[in-house]
């Protein structure tokens, strides 16, 4: 099964993200910050993160980083309330950027898309 | 309209395995070149002369050898008025600890480029010896439109097959093979065994390693590899991806060098190193550290040694030559000859030296006989010493074109010293004492 990993500092977006996101057949794990995140990002390696920026100590940023430190082809979701973090390269790395709104079609369509093409093969 | 603002950001991280033993404690760029000179100091000189006075060093291995240099000789740049150049350490973030390679080395750096927010950013190697004016690189560049522009030299096919050759033709209408009109380059190959398909009017054009990249379009290129398995190298996999992807021009050296014949050399061998620093005492010299185009009213003029003319007997027969001799050098009644001396060499008296490099305060004892040699820092010969006549190739580093290198940490069993009058000048270097100088390294002592 497909998984993936939602890190995210408030309790109640994990709980929607967990409802919505169960509905589309994922298999999912959940960080409250972005130290857990790190952590079970080694230890449930999953298919796909989707990662808040704005958390308590490290920030989503980083943490995206040292993921993809470890495993460079992990395709992670930058979800965030603030569309400026956009323009900031340290957020390129990103596969996509999608802007946090209480209907979350574009994510959950990013999502499906992202892990389409990733079953479908490397295009390098 | 507001200026470009451009970053350059130096690649000083090589590890230099190929001019060991001069790398063995220090960065492949920090190592003694001309005398006085370090070999990064000529990319440095190239950005100040070109106004680019705000430069990222990025460093790995020996950084301190470079920090030292950076400190005592470069510390003139004016932090109040936005001068500096900035020795970029590796992230210990890094799973893998050092970078992966010269992409990999930007791409960790990627919060550099985010702060500064250039226009440009001008990738360059810390390892080469040449002048180029980078502002009119930059021009090049924004003229003809680029997303990457790249550097490049023009050398015989037969010499090519030892760097990335560079190929702008394309097939015209009529089937046959020519050359793009604006430089537009084809295709990269990465050291190819025969050259000589992708030459053009019997010359190949080379990779020089210094890019000038639109800073968006060089992210967007670092990202996408960073997500491979390449090599994270420009010239092996972020160049070639990039022509797909946007405008890759070259632009020849010849273009944007002050000198009538470009001169351009990668000091990355034992023999390309001492080949370099030979091209600096020849008749005439095609590389002149003195030349006024390059140092006049620049504080650079105060860095260049002395040069002279001289003849002198060698191993009995006489020869003809150059010196380069730095400050505070002595050298007491001895035959030198086509030599690079840096600052604080002793020789004593009676030694014959031909086609040596001295390191900063390197001491040659009495009656020493060197050719083709290069004597590390500090490094104390002792007297009678002969070295370079064929027989060291088991006792020294010796490189396939026989330069002979005594490293750093070199001890010497004594010898003998040649019959001369003792005299209060002539016991530099010698021991009454100690037999063996120490810290021998293994197997030296026999």
């Amino acid at each position: 099964m497909t998984t993936v990993l939602v890190a995210d500092d408030e309790l109640s977006i994990r709980k929607l993200y967990e409802r919505e996101l169960a509905e589309e057949g994922y298999s999912l794990v959940f960080a409250s910050n972005a130290q857990e995140a790190i952590q079970k990002a080694k230890e449930a390696t999953p298919d796909l993160v989707i990662m808040d920026i704005s958390m308590p100590g490290m920030d989503g940023i980083e943490a995206m980083g040292r993921m993809l430190d470890d495993r460079n082809e992990l395709p992670v979701v930058i979800n965030t309330a603030y569309s400026s973090y956009k323009d900031s390269f340290l957020s390129w790395p990103a596969e996509a950027y999608v802007t946090k709104s209480s209907d979350l079609t574009e994510l959950k369509d990013t999502v499906r898309k992202i892990l389409t093409e990733k079953s479908e093969g490397p295009t390098n | 309209m507001r200026p470009l603002k451009v970053l350059p950001m130096l690649l000083a991280g090589g590890i230099g395995e190929r001019l060991y033993p001069l790398t063995s404690n220090r960065a492949k760029p920090a190592v003694p070149f001309g005398g006085n000179f370090r070999v990064i100091d000529f990319t440095l000189m190239n950005c100040v002369l070109s106004g680019l006075r705000n430069t990222h060093l990025l460093t790995q291995y020996h950084a301190q050898s470079l920090n030292r240099h950076l400190l005592e000789r470069w510390n003139f740049l004016s932090s109040e008025l936005g001068e500096y150049i900035e020795l970029v350490p590796p992230k210990l973030r890094a799973a893998h600890g050092v970078y992966r390679g010269t992409a990999d080395a930007i791409y960790r750096n990627l919060d550099l480029l985010d702060r500064s927010r250039p226009d440009l950013v001008l990738v360059l190697s810390g390892d080469h010896v040449y002048r180029a004016d980078y502002g009119k690189f930059i021009q090049a560049h924004v003229e003809r439109e680029a997303d990457v522009s790249v550097l490049t030299g023009s050398v015989d096919p037969g010499e090519a097959s030892s760097f990335g050759v560079i190929n702008i033709a394309q097939h015209s209408s009529s089937g046959s093979s020519v050359s793009t009109t604006d430089g537009r380059i084809t295709s990269f190959i990465e050291k190819p065994a025969d050259p000589s398909p992708y030459a053009v009017d019997g010359r190949c054009l080379i990779n020089l390693g210094v890019y000038c990249f639109e800073t968006t379009f060089l992210v967007e290129q670092l990202v996408a590899d960073a997500k491979t398995k390449s090599a994270h190298d420009f010239g092996k996999n972020i160049l070639p991806a990039s022509l797909d992807q946007g405008t890759v021009l070259s632009c020849p050296l010849d273009v944007i060098s002050p000198d009538a014949a470009p001169y351009w050399r990668d000091v990355g061998s034992l023999d390309s190193y001492f080949k370099t620093s030979m091209d600096l005492l020849a008749s005439p010299s095609p590389f002149d550290l003195s030349d006024p185009r390059w140092v006049h009213n620049s504080r650079f003029r105060e860095w260049v040694p002395a040069l002279y003319t001289t003849s002198a007997m060698c191993d009995g027969k006489a020869v003809h030559g150059k010196n380069l001799v730095s400050s505070g050098v002595r050298i007491e009644d001895s035959a030198v000859v086509n030599c690079i001396i840096s600052p604080r060499v002793v020789i004593a008296r009676g030694c014959e030296l031909e086609g040596c490099i001295l390191f900063p305060d390197a001491e040659v004892g009495e009656g020493t006989k060197l050719r083709r040699v290069i004597v590390e820092e500090g490094v104390r010969v002792p007297a009678g010493t002969r070295i370079g006549f064929g027989e060291d190739a088991r006792q020294f580093m010796t490189s396939p074109d026989g330069v002979v290198a005594i490293p750093g940490n070199r001890h010497f069993a004594c010898t003998a010293a040649p019959a001369l009058e003792e005299t209060p000048e002539a016991v530099v270097g010698r021991s009454e004492t100690a037999p063996v100088f120490q810290g021998a390294p293994e197997g030296a002592r026999g």
